[in-house]
This record gives structure tokens, sequence and C-alpha cells, in this order.
């Protein structure tokens, strides 16, 4: 209906003020290509399973739903009650997995390497939020969704794991490397306001 | 869009769930035994009633958990989620789920 879509201009348009440091008015996105990427199943409520994962990654594990844990190297996602996400740096998923299996030995878990089916979307800059909200029905007000809070929803049509680097907002999204092209595109589409500036990482 | 309480994740909006149709549906241990009717009744009869429904939902781009949820078919109104294993919780609607369920 046409009637709805109509909306009246502000009675007062704020005019930027000249004195304003400047700011980044383009999205920052960019892919961490190659990021170690592990899977890990098990029973969170065994202490064994948790004191020896923690003493591997040196990093707390996440057992409060949509949470993080963050180490000096590597970062936990809550991914459900027995399943989590370790993103780690490059090239470090052989050996993470490794010592993983190790240290679990007896224990009844699983650890699967799959940073060959994921990729991490960097984003960045004033308007991440409101790119992000319109592919993404989370609330991610800075009340409801900070740093350290995880969440798996979807970007439009693809399931991707979102958790918040810095409160700049500074995001990062686990999104599925087949996946990729797709979330890119919707992210082209979504930044046709504010500019999208890419962003290479070593 | 509706705005589903997933017992892990909390309130998420419904286009990251599935519905997977009616819960709480137990599996006849003695399968071996059952007559075609009563196997058939177990695998295909579902009841599709006009008011508070017990249903399974998955949180699919969440937690990927399946969890109850007591919804309402004429309002949509979802009265209660709870974990699978869990009793249902005294919710408005319990009664005449709990009936259509006997």
């Amino acid at each position: 209906m046409p009637e709805v879509l109509q909306r009246k201009a502000e009675p007062a348009i704020r005019r930027p003020v000249a004195s304003a440091a400047p700011v980044t008015r383009s999205l920052l996105a960019g892919w961490r290509e190659g990021l170690c990427i592990v899977n890990l199943r098990g029973n969170a409520e065994d202490t064994a399973f948790r004191q020896a994962v923690e003493s591997v990654l040196d990093a707390p594990l996440p057992v409060k739903p949509c949470t993080t844990g963050e180490g000096s190297a590597v970062r936990v996602l809550w991914a459900g009650p027995d399943d989590w996400f370790i993103v780690g740096p490059k090239g470090q998923a052989d050996a993470l997995a490794t010592r993983l299996r190790k240290a679990l030995a007896g224990q009844h878990h699983a650890v699967t390497d799959v940073s060959s089916g994921y990729t991490v979307l960097h984003l960045s800059g004033t308007p991440a939020r409101d790119v992000l909200a319109q592919g993404c029905p989370l609330d991610l007000h800075p009340r409801a969704f900070a740093r350290g809070a995880c969440a798996g929803s979807h970007f439009f049509k693809a399931g991707v794991w979102l958790w918040q680097t810095d409160d700049a907002p500074e995001y990062e999204l686990l999104v599925r490397r087949s996946f990729a092209g797709y979330v890119w595109l919707m992210l082209e589409r979504a930044t046709a306001e504010c500019g999208l500036v890419t962003r290479r990482f070593a | 869009m509706l705005q589903i309480d997933c017992p892990w994740c909390g309130p998420r909006a419904e286009s990251e769930f599935s519905c997977g149709g009616e819960g709480g549906i137990v599996r006849p241990p003695n399968s071996e035994s059952l007559t075609d009717a009563e196997w058939g009744d177990y695998v295909f009869m579902r009841k599709n009633p006009k008011g508070v429904h017990h249903e399974q939902w998955r949180h699919a781009s969440g937690c990927g958990r399946w969890f109850n949820v007591l919804r309402d078919t004429v309002s949509y109104r979802i009265h209660a989620t709870w974990r699978i294993g869990e009793a249902m919780p005294d919710a408005e609607g319990q009664a005449a789920a709990s009936r259509s369920n006997a």
C-alpha cells in the first residue's frame, strides 16, 4: 500500500556538525581466510572434559549459551550445549586438533578440523549494525549483544555464527565457505547506501 | 514474525527456526508385535487441532536443538517452550494440549 510507505520528512533535519571528528561512513568488510576452525563436541557437565579442553586451549570453555571464551591465541564459541567452534590463528588447525585429541583420549568427545568448510568475515565501521540488521533478525543493540556474546543466526538466507570483537563495533561472522559468494553479494547490496570498503587480511 | 523463546538461546526470530510438526509422540517399544494399523497410526497419523497444539521446533540456524512448543493454531500465540525430556511446564492451554494427547 503506497500510503503506508510514504513518510513525511523530518521537520528539522539535523545538519552534520562541521567540527565533528571524521568518521568512517562506509562499511569495512573482508574475508579472514585460512583461520584455524575446529569443531569440538563433548559433555559440558563433565569436569574432566572441561579441564582437559581448557588446559589445551588456555581459554575458558563457554558453557553458558551464546557466549564466547577468549584466550591468548584462540576464541571459543558456544554453538550448542555440547558443541563449540574454536577459532584460532592461521595454520594452527592440525596442531590444535592433535593436542585436543591427545588430551581427550579415553573420554567421550569429537574433534573435527572444519577449517576448509568455513571462512570468517570481518565487518567494522559505523554502519555495521545497520547493514547486518537488513539480513539478520538478531538484536545487536550494545545492551543486548556486546563483546563476549555470540549467536547463531542468518544473514539473508545464509546461516552464520556471529560474534563481536570490538565495541567500535567490529563483528566477525563464521560463514560456510560455499555461501561466501552469496554473503558477499548480499553485503554489496546491503551497503548500497553507505558504501563498502574491502579490507584485506594477510 | 513470531518471536520464539529457544530454551537455550532465548527469544529469537521465527526465521531462525523450523517446525517439525506434532511433538511428544513416543515410539512404541514393542514395534515387532504391533499390528499394521497401530504402526501406521504411530508413523503417519497426526493431530490437527484448532487451538492449543503440542509441537516440536528446531532452532535451525542457532543451537540446532529440537524442543517442545505449546502453540495456539488459531491465534499463533506461543504459550510455552521447554526442552526435550523435561516435563511440560504449567502454562495456559496446557490442559487442552494434554487432553488432545491422551
